[in-house]
């Protein structure tokens, strides 16, 4: 009985990751629903300046925005580190761990778009960097680049995207993945919380032209593509990630131990690159 | 009456042949028509991502005849020269970033690509230097060319 006891709390433990990415990302939605109303894509910045410094409780909602998707996407990002270490990708159906995985790159995009609709300064160049990197996919690199980020200044293209197509497949995927729709009550305490406090301590600014030494970095999910490229053609741009991920979703059908250990060992070496690209641009600023 | 199955060969085409036939047909005029629709879409995203303007174009005084004298344009820099006026793209030509002015050059705020004051390329990413732009005399305006085929 202890054991089976022993056994209820351990899955609630091991699921916590995966309520708490749920629960995260029902704040983004919820929060993202109301800053929506006071955004603007032909000015975005103008339109977030105005948002914190001329709305009541603006830049609080747009910090707990922030703050609730980067909790979605690190409790994702634990959550499959979780499943993977305990080797549980096998005892999920093939199709439903490739529909898991791919929600990874749609939360990475729609926290990059989220970045992009700044529209600041280290937004721009984000956008023009990423804008670069989709231009090289052969055939359909530049109708890639116009779809998704738009062209000229006007940001509402992006803004498009963020919600009606990365926020749309969250929301659809996530809740089928985890075959509920809202996450338990203790998590979404948890995420409006975490969410709240961080939100109303730590704001987040918006930034102008950079003086002679500082660099533009973009959203930190992409600060170790922004430090890779720095060495590597902006092809390996997308073709880096793409590999991660196609590895990742291949991972339930590879049987053979010394397989598995092996593609494991591959995005190990990865994620160490990504890490060490990240480091390179927090450290001294020029890849 | 008796019903004909499946594989029914009196009439040389059974019903599963019909329905193969068929769904084989609508298969191939879908991929037909979504063909049209993805090269209509990209022609037309093609089309949009050349829209927008296309020169820049200041007033001349402070410029003229003052050697050295700079004025910076959306993504532009148009200086005067003792040759006449000259103007360099500020897009980097490694993935498009905004460089900005240095006091000796130009510096790439995303990866760090170096230019020289002519815009010449001196170290980083950056496959080659700034790009030229040209420049026309119109009236007391100077004009900045900064796409190809713009006014």
């Amino acid at each position: 009985m202890s054991g089976s006891r022993l056994g209820g709390v351990g899955a609630w433990i091991q699921g916590a990751w995966g309520r708490g990415a749920l629960a995260f990302l029902w704040m983004a939605v919820l929060s993202g629903v109301a800053l929506a109303p006071f955004w603007r894509g032909g000015q975005a910045r103008e339109s977030l300046e105005l948002l914190d410094g001329g709305l009541p409780w603006g830049w609080w909602i747009r910090g707990l925005h922030v703050w609730s998707a980067e909790g979605a996407l690190v409790c994702t990002l634990l959550h499959s580190l979780d499943i993977v270490a305990r080797r549980g990708e096998g005892r999920i159906p093939p199709g439903a761990w490739t529909r898991s995985v791919l929600l990874l790159p749609a939360m990475v995009a729609a926290m990059a778009s989220g970045f992009l609709m700044r529209g600041d300064a280290s937004a721009r160049a984000a956008r023009e960097v990423l804008r670069g990197v989709l231009a090289t996919i052969p055939a359909l690199g530049e109708f890639l680049a116009t779809m998704l980020l738009g062209t000229d200044g006007d940001l509402t293209v992006v803004g498009l995207q963020h919600a009606g197509l990365w926020t749309l497949v969250l929301v659809v995927v996530t809740p089928e993945h985890a075959r509920r729709t809202w996450s338990d009550g203790s998590a979404l305490a948890f995420a409006l919380c975490l969410s709240a406090a961080l939100a109303g301590l730590s704001s987040r600014p918006l930034d102008g032209l950079p003086v002679d030494g500082e660099v533009l970095r973009g959203p930190w999910v992409l600060w170790g593509l922004q430090g890779l490229l720095g060495r590597l053609p902006a092809w390996t741009g997308w073709a880096l990630p793409i590999l991660g991920v196609g590895g990742l979703a291949l991972l339930p059908r590879v049987r053979r131990p010394w397989a598995r250990r092996g593609l494991l060992l591959a995005l190990g070496l990865l994620v160490l690159a990504w890490i060490a690209g990240s480091l390179e641009v927090v450290g001294d600023g020029t890849p | 009456m008796e019903r004909p199955s499946k594989n029914d060969d009196r009439t040389g085409v059974g019903s599963s042949g019909r329905r193969a036939f068929l769904g084989g047909a609508v298969v191939w005029a879908a991929s037909a028509v979504a063909a049209g629709a993805i090269g209509a879409m990209v022609t037309a995203f093609r089309a949009l991502g050349r829209r927008g303007t296309s020169a820049w174009e200041t007033d001349g005084a402070g410029l003229d005849g003052v050697i050295g004298a700079e004025r910076l344009g959306p993504g532009v820099l148009l200086r005067s020269t003792a040759e006449g006026p000259r103007a360099w793209s500020l897009r980097c030509p490694h993935l498009g970033c905004t460089v900005i002015r240095t006091a000796d050059g130009f510096r790439c705020p995303c990866h760090g690509s170096r230019f020289d004051d002519q815009g010449n390329r001196l170290e980083g990413p950056a496959p080659e230097g700034l790009a030229p732009l040209p420049v026309q005399r119109v009236g007391t305006r100077w004009r900045v060319r900064t796409r190809e085929g713009g006014a």
